[in-house]
Formats: C-alpha cells, sequence, structure tokens
C-alpha cells in the first residue's frame, strides 16, 4: 500500500494551482475537491495557494512613486519636436503607415523568387522552350578563320569577324590571352585569305560563309568580365533591395522609437 | 408614438415610454462610458492632444504611483522600475495619437508592462548584476493605518516577504501573477500586454504559484488566517 506522500507525488499539483484562480471553472474545482477530500497533502497545498492568492490581492496597487514623473516643458517641446532622424522615420514606424509591413514582406518575397527564378538554368526557366540551347550553340560555333590565322599560335582570337565570301580584312583582335577555349570549326571549302597570307592550315571561310551577314562574336576576359545580367534578375535585385531597405527602416525606427 | 408632438403633452397615469439615451458623441471605442474614472481620463487625454501638457501632468499624476507600483514589483530595483515609468510617460506622451480607445489606464499600463519588459531583457543579457531590492531594507510596502500596530508591522511583514519571494520567481511569472493576483487582470488582457498565448499565461501563473508557496513553504503561517 503506498504511502500517502508517494501518491501525493503523483497528483496534478497545476490544477490545485489552477483552483486558486479569482474565478475558478466549476470543472477545475469538482476534480480538486475530490483530490482535497482523499489526500491531505493536496488540501494543504490547495488551502496553501489560495492564502497566497488571497494575499497577493491585498498587496496594494499603488506604491509611492520615488521621484515626480511629470514632465517639463522642456521635454514636451524637445518630445513634441522629436529629432530629425526620428521624424524623417516616423512613417515606418510602429505608429506609421500600417501597409508599409506587407509592402516590405512582398518586395522581399518577390525580389528573391525573381533572383531564383532568372538564376535558373535556361532548360528550367518557365516559358524557356528546348530550342533556346540548341540556338545558344549555333552561335557559339561561329567562327572567324581569318582572324584566326592571323593570331599567334599561343593567341586565341577574342574577337572574330566573319565575313562572306572569303575574309576582306582582319578580325577585330586582343592580345590578351583568353582564358576559354572555342571549339573552332575547321574551314569547309578551300577558299583563300588574302589579308592575312592565307598561310595558316586552318584558314580559310568562317561557316556561316555566304549569308552576307557578318556575325561577331564576343568570348573572352572582356565578355566574362561584365557578364550580362538579363534585366528580369536586375529588376528583381531592385525589388529586393526596396523590400530590405524597407524592412531594415522599420527595425531601425522601432529601435529610435 | 406616445412622446411625438401630435398627440400632445403626455399626461400621468399614461405608459410611460423610456426613450432611448442621447448619442453622446464620442468616436473613442470604450466599454465603460459611465465610469466617472475613464470619462475624467479621456478629458483630459483629450486636452493632452490639443497641445495641453497641464492636463498631460494631471493624468500622470494619477497614475504614476499606479504604474510604479505595477512595475516596481516585476523590476524590483526601485531605481530603474522608476526608470521604466518615466521611460513609460515619455512615451506615451509622445505617441498619444496612438491611443485608439479603451481604458486609459490599460493603455498606459501596457506601456509601462513593455518599458519592463525591456528591462528584464535587458537584466537577462547581463545576468551578474543582482536586483538591489533583495538587500534594501529601507522600503517598506505601505500598511493600513487605520490598523494597531500589531496588525500594521504583520502586514508589512507579510508583504516584505512575498515581495521578496517575487522578486525570486522568473521575470514572466512574476509578471504574469503580479498582472493577474495584483493589478487583476485577466487571462485574455494579461496575454495581450506580454504577447503569450492564452494558455502560456495560465501556465506561468500557475507555475509561479507553486514556486512561490514552494519559497515560503516554512513561513506559511504569516498568509493563513
Amino acid at each position: 500500500m503506498p504511502t500517502p506522500n508517494a501518491a501525493h507525488a503523483g497528483h496534478d499539483v497545476l490544477i490545485l494551482a489552477a483552483a486558486a484562480d479569482h474565478d475558478p471553472d466549476p470543472a477545475t474545482l469538482a476534480v480538486v475537491d475530490r483530490m482535497t477530500a482523499r489526500c491531505p497533502e493536496c488540501a494543504a497545498l490547495a488551502a496553501d495557494l489560495r492564502s497566497l492568492a488571497s494575499r497577493l490581492a491585498d498587496l496594494p496597487p499603488e506604491v509611492p512613486a520615488p521621484r515626480d514623473f511629470r514632465i517639463t516643458d522642456v521635454q514636451a517641446a524637445r518630445l513634441r519636436q522629436g529629432g530629425l532622424l526620428r521624424r524623417l522615420l516616423r512613417p515606418f514606424g510602429a505608429d506609421g503607415l500600417p501597409a508599409l509591413r506587407p509592402l516590405a514582406g512582398a518586395l522581399t518575397v518577390v525580389g528573391l523568387a525573381g533572383i531564383l527564378l532568372t538564376s535558373l538554368p535556361a532548360g528550367l526557366q518557365l516559358g524557356a522552350g528546348p530550342a533556346a540551347a540548341p540556338a545558344q550553340n549555333e552561335d557559339r560555333s561561329v567562327s572567324g578563320a581569318g582572324a584566326y590565322g592571323a593570331a599567334a599560335p599561343s593567341t586565341v582570337p577574342q574577337a572574330v569577324t566573319a565575313s562572306s565570301g572569303a575574309n576582306a580584312g582582319p578580325g577585330t583582335k586582343t592580345d590578351s590571352p583568353a582564358p576559354s577555349v572555342e571549339t573552332v570549326t575547321p574551314p569547309q571549302s578551300s577558299g583563300t585569305d588574302t589579308a592575312l597570307g592565307g598561310s595558316h592550315p586552318s584558314a580559310g571561310t568562317g561557316s556561316e560563309a555566304g549569308n552576307g551577314a557578318p556575325v561577331v562574336v564576343a568570348h573572352g576576359p572582356e565578355a566574362s568580365a561584365f557578364p550580362m545580367i538579363p534585366p528580369a534578375m536586375l529588376l528583381s535585385i531592385a525589388v529586393l533591395a526596396i523590400g530590405l531597405a524597407l524592412v531594415l527602416l522599420r527595425v531601425v525606427a522601432r529601435r529610435i522609437d | 408614438m406616445l412622446d411625438s408632438p401630435s398627440l400632445g403633452p403626455v399626461t400621468p397615469g399614461l405608459i410611460a415610454v423610456r426613450r432611448a439615451p442621447p448619442a453622446v458623441e464620442d468616436p473613442r471605442a470604450t466599454t465603460v462610458a459611465d465610469d466617472p474614472v475613464q470619462r475624467r481620463d479621456l478629458l483630459l487625454l483629450d486636452r493632452a492632444r490639443s497641445g495641453d501638457l497641464a492636463a498631460f501632468n494631471d493624468l500622470v499624476t494619477c497614475y504614476q504611483d499606479r504604474l510604479f507600483g505595477l512595475v516596481v514589483r516585476m523590476v524590483p530595483d526601485r531605481d530603474q522600475a522608476a526608470d521604466a515609468v518615466q521611460e513609460a510617460f515619455l512615451h506615451a506622451f509622445r505617441h498619444i495619437d496612438a491611443f485608439r480607445g479603451g481604458l486609459v489606464r490599460s493603455w498606459l499600463s501596457r506601456i509601462a508592462v513593455n518599458a519592463a519588459m525591456d528591462i528584464q531583457r535587458a537584466r537577462k543579457r547581463r545576468p551578474a548584476d543582482p536586483y538591489p531590492e533583495l538587500e534594501d531594507d529601507n522600503w517598506q510596502p505601505p500598511a493600513d493605518a487605520s490598523s494597531d500596530p500589531v496588525t500594521t508591522s504583520l502586514a508589512i511583514e507579510r508583504q516584505t516577504v512575498l515581495q521578496a519571494a517575487l522578486a525570486r520567481i522568473t521575470d514572466d511569472q512574476r509578471m504574469a501573477i503580479v498582472l493577474y493576483d495584483v493589478e487583476g487582470y485577466d487571462y485574455p488582457e494579461i496575454a495581450r500586454l506580454t504577447g503569450v498565448s492564452l494558455g502560456t499565461v495560465k501556465s506561468r501563473i500557475h507555475r509561479g504559484r507553486l514556486a512561490l508557496r514552494a519559497m515560503l513553504v516554512d513561513r506559511m503561517e504569516l498568509f493563513r488566517g
């Protein structure tokens, strides 16, 4: 047979504390009545908790203030005027524009989503068909044999101009080393390259020869140093920056408020 | 209609019809329009809004002891409690236009509770600083002047012991108990004031009571009877 103390240890004392409320609900009281009828420890605890709650309620709500808290004219003038920063940030504070918080959140989310979407590989982007990748490959396969032939063996031309028929002149080139190797399509025709001497074994017309339109392909340090950022991503970055700025302004405004 | 002009004056003996009270133009929503204290507070607040500093200072005079009593039980350091109350009044003055109706007392209490919570958070960041009030015997809680000396000294001792025990329970439990048992707020209002759920408020109060009883188990004779 368990001792009274051991039995009390398993009792729910929180419900005894709940019974000391100002207005305990009848169900709680019924449970507590049953507990206190059977367990003397519970009865003593319930009585003590009620006494404590009653004495807490007897504590005077007012305690004489150690100083006068009235606001002086100088303080009032300063508070009315407010600091320049506080006045500027007031619209972003707790009492400011109510739509600011959801707007900041929405802009941040939209900006993040836009950056994620625009940074996806081309094949995964929404609305991008499978034809996009081959089109890029075609562009990259354009080569200008004339310029290629003019370059030193250790130097790969950076910009190649392929003209119709035989290469009419040297392609624009730079002497800086290329960081990447471009796949160059060997000349299919036996065209001559008079301007460049035609001594290079790979000299010849570009693969686009015959279409009449000059094609410019740029690869190399200049191109990779300033990668072309899609406008959609630029817009997303701007939206994200505005959203984050609004969040930051709100935090600062609430902090100094 | 009985009181329509076509019926002429109402003569005694006819059925009396209670007229609807005239609508009082009061844009603020308040559930205690008949409470004279609330009406006084709203009047003072209106005047303060229009730039009457004296009206706001009247409000300060009315509530400074109450707010200090509230905050000093949450932040047992009296200096810090006074700073919190001062900050609360300054905040109330600065944001007087943010009062959206309801009880002025609750509005001021909410601001004071926030100030007290700020101090508690700062305390948590510097837990090495003890509350000086625990060693400070200079301040005694006020007692009823009409009581006899024995009762008065007993009441003072009881309040001192209770205050010391309150200072030793957790900040959250102390705040909940002070708001519920001492200040008389109900559960939903405390949940709103402290920004936690109703269940959390109840749990803090109940566990706080058990913690107090565990601390005072040897001195419970002071509180019985």
